[in-house]
């Protein structure tokens, strides 16, 4: 299980991050999650950090935005690699850096684009 | 005495004009119009002054006063010459007849009477008499005293007409005053360039509250200004009152600050030339549009909170429709799909198929708003628009084979461009689907060319086809060429697709007899 990359998932969404999860781990993936930005930090803290983070923007409590800002503000967090789900990318700001995933997403949207950032270099 | 009455003889009949002058064509012209009636009743004098008198002007007689008044009524003559002895009436009181009428009173009168005559002068002086001649007079003095007189009567007739004139200026300079005045659109009458104050009109001092004074410049009363989209800059004087017709204000917004606030008024100023003695005059007229201003901002507020609205909707409905199409998605073609019978299968592909159209709306819905709030964003790169066609007939495989509609591709192998992939595959999508939906179980054909520097698409359906005043609504907003109720849609398809095709320089025609199909033709600068 420690060979295969884990991916974090953040999202208040708790349906579509349920969705996602069987997703990815049907596709052998390891996953973890998170409600909110909040939690997404307390989560990366400590051990070993993920190899991509799947991060929703409107959230309460630590939104993407804010939560992209403190990650890049940490060195040990800043390097890997975010994909942005949203409906939009007009909502707000662009956030430097990161692949945009955009809803709604067809199943080999979502694979295709994890497949790619967890191959590419941490 | 037997008392002759000689009847009015007409101007014309009168043998006594004389042809020639001395002092020229004009003068004797002016002579011959002055009009002279001798009254006398002894026919040697009358003949005697009729000659004298019929060498320069024209001469009626009148043997007795009755005559002369029945004539001096119809046509009141330039100058009387009357004797003071006549029988049943005499001069004197033939004059004081004439200055009892209204009609006579001013004709000019010179009396004739004989020597001893000085009671008669003095009563006929009293009566009004201008003048006075004493038998025997020479000939000549009564040629100068008759061409005295009706020097004076000319003169006077000329002063007369002045002054007429005169007063109809007046009265016509006070009228045009009181209808500038009263016009209920705050006007001012400016002195071109500088813009001080010729006249102002009440409406125009309700406008400002002040009084507005001649003279005085209108940027000492009010500085305007332009709109902050207009540059925000003031308004310079040689605007306000122009000074060539090319600078004058067409409904323009002004902005007028005061100490309550803004105030936005709609200018309009003319440059008036100059027309004979009046010197150029600029014209300008303010209408106060405040709350015309305030009811716009307020409508713009409450389309933007719709926008805004309809965007934020759109995006939030994409998450749950998301999740609706991965979960549908994976039951169908996971690895337990084979556990699934056919009828839930049936079932998950009908719900697949109405996530689909959701997403359709939702995109629609965001496209309004997008397009309304004028966020479209194109983003051109190179696009080759067969490719797109291509990619377009593959997504909708499935609905055209459900419909019966076989789709047939002619044209260019390539025709490449810088576009908006996505938009341009939009405007092909919806071109394509619109065709599927009227044109059911018919064939569909797409042309694709290049024609100069224009690429050019053209999507054709068998299907019910758009009635002829239906051709330009459908590209609006909202409209659909079927006014029943057999085609579902929010009518936005044509207007979106228009917008796109706008936005990308292009333009789209549609061509169609009803019940025969219709062929929409979209054509879009290969660069831009």
């Amino acid at each position: 299980m420690s060979d295969k990359p884990y991916i974090l998932l953040v999202d208040d969404d708790s349906d579509l991050r349920q969705c996602l999860v069987d997703l990815l781990q049907d596709e052998g993936y390891v996953t973890r999650t998170a409600g909110s930005g909040r939690e997404a930090m307390s989560l990366l803290e400590g051990g070993t950090p993920p190899r991509l983070i799947l991060l929703d923007l409107m959230m309460p409590d630590l939104n993407g935005w804010q939560f992209y800002e403190l990650q890049q503000q940490n060195q040990r967090l800043a390097r890997i690699p975010v994909l942005v789900v949203t409906a939009s990318r007009s909502l707000g700001p662009n956030l430097p850096g990161t692949d945009v995933l955009l809803k709604p997403f067809s199943i080999d949207d979502v694979l295709n684009k994890v497949e790619r950032l967890v191959q590419s270099p941490a | 005495m037997v008392t002759e009455i000689v009847e009015p003889t007409p101007i014309a009949s009168i043998s006594y004009k004389s042809p020639v002058s001395t002092a020229g064509a004009d003068v004797a012209r002016a002579d011959a119009a002055m009009h002279i009636l001798v009254v006398e009743d002894d026919p040697n004098v009358r003949n005697m002054l009729a000659l004298l008198l019929g060498t320069r002007w024209t001469v009626s007689i009148a043997s007795g006063g009755d005559a002369a008044l029945a004539m001096v009524r119809s046509t009141p003559p330039d100058l009387v010459i009357s004797d003071v002895r006549m029988p049943e009436i005499d001069g004197i009181t033939l004059l004081k007849r004439f200055r009892d009428e209204p009609a006579t009173r001013d004709v000019p009168v010179i009396l004739v009477s004989g020597q001893a005559g000085e009671q008669e002068t003095i009563a006929g002086l009293e009566a009004g008499a201008d003048d006075f001649l004493v038998k025997p007079f020479s000939a000549r003095e009564l040629l100068v005293r008759v061409q005295t007189r009706l020097e004076v009567t000319a003169m006077r007739r000329r002063n007369a007409q002045q002054e007429a004139a005169l007063e109809s200026l007046r009265r016509h300079t006070g009228w045009t005053e009181r209808l500038l005045d009263s016009l209920p659109v705050p006007l001012l009458l400016l002195e071109p360039g500088d813009a001080r104050i010729l006249f102002a009109n009440r409406a125009a001092v309700a406008l400002f509250g002040a009084p507005l004074h001649r003279g005085l410049p209108v940027h000492e009363i009010a500085g305007f200004r332009l709109p902050d989209e207009e540059g925000g800059g003031p308004v310079a004087s040689r605007d306000i009152a122009p000074t060539s017709p090319e600078r004058k204000l067409q409904g323009r917004r002004l902005i007028w600050q005061t100490k309550s606030g803004p105030v936005w008024l709609l200018a309009d100023s003319e440059l008036i030339p100059q027309i004979d003695e009046h010197t150029p005059v600029a014209v300008l007229t303010l209408r106060d549009v405040t709350p015309l201003i305030e009811q716009e901002e307020e409508l713009r507020r409450t389309v933007r909170s719709r926008d805004e609205f309809l965007s934020v909707a759109s995006h939030e409905l994409r998450t749950p429709i998301t999740t609706l199409g991965l979960q549908t998605e994976s039951l169908l073609r996971g690895h337990r799909a084979e556990q699934l019978d056919e009828t839930l299968r049936r079932k998950l592909g009908t719900i697949r198929t109405q996530i689909k159209r959701l997403e359709q709306l939702i995109n629609a819905l965001l496209d309004v708003s997008r397009l309304m709030a004028g966020r479209l964003e194109l983003q051109a790169e190179d696009v080759d628009l067969r490719a797109v066609a291509d990619e377009a007939i593959e997504l909708l495989r499935e609905p055209a084979e459900d419909a019966g509609c076989q789709i047939h591709v002619h044209g260019a192998a390539a025709v490449p461009g810088r576009w908006d992939r996505l938009r341009v595959g939009q405007v092909v999508t919806n071109l394509l689907s619109n065709a599927i939906k009227f044109g059911r179980g018919k064939p569909v054909e797409i042309d694709i060319a290049l024609a100069g520097d224009r690429a050019r698409l053209r999507v054709q359906d068998h299907g019910v086809g758009v009635s002829p005043e239906a051709r330009e609504r459908i590209f609006g907003r909202f409209e659909r060429a079927s006014s029943e109720r057999h085609f579902p849609g929010l009518g936005l398809g044509l207007w979106i697709t228009k917008q796109i095709v706008d936005a990308c320089g292009g333009t789209i025609a549609v061509d169609s007899q009803p019940g025969l199909g219709a062929t929409f033709t979209v054509e879009l600068p290969t660069v831009r």
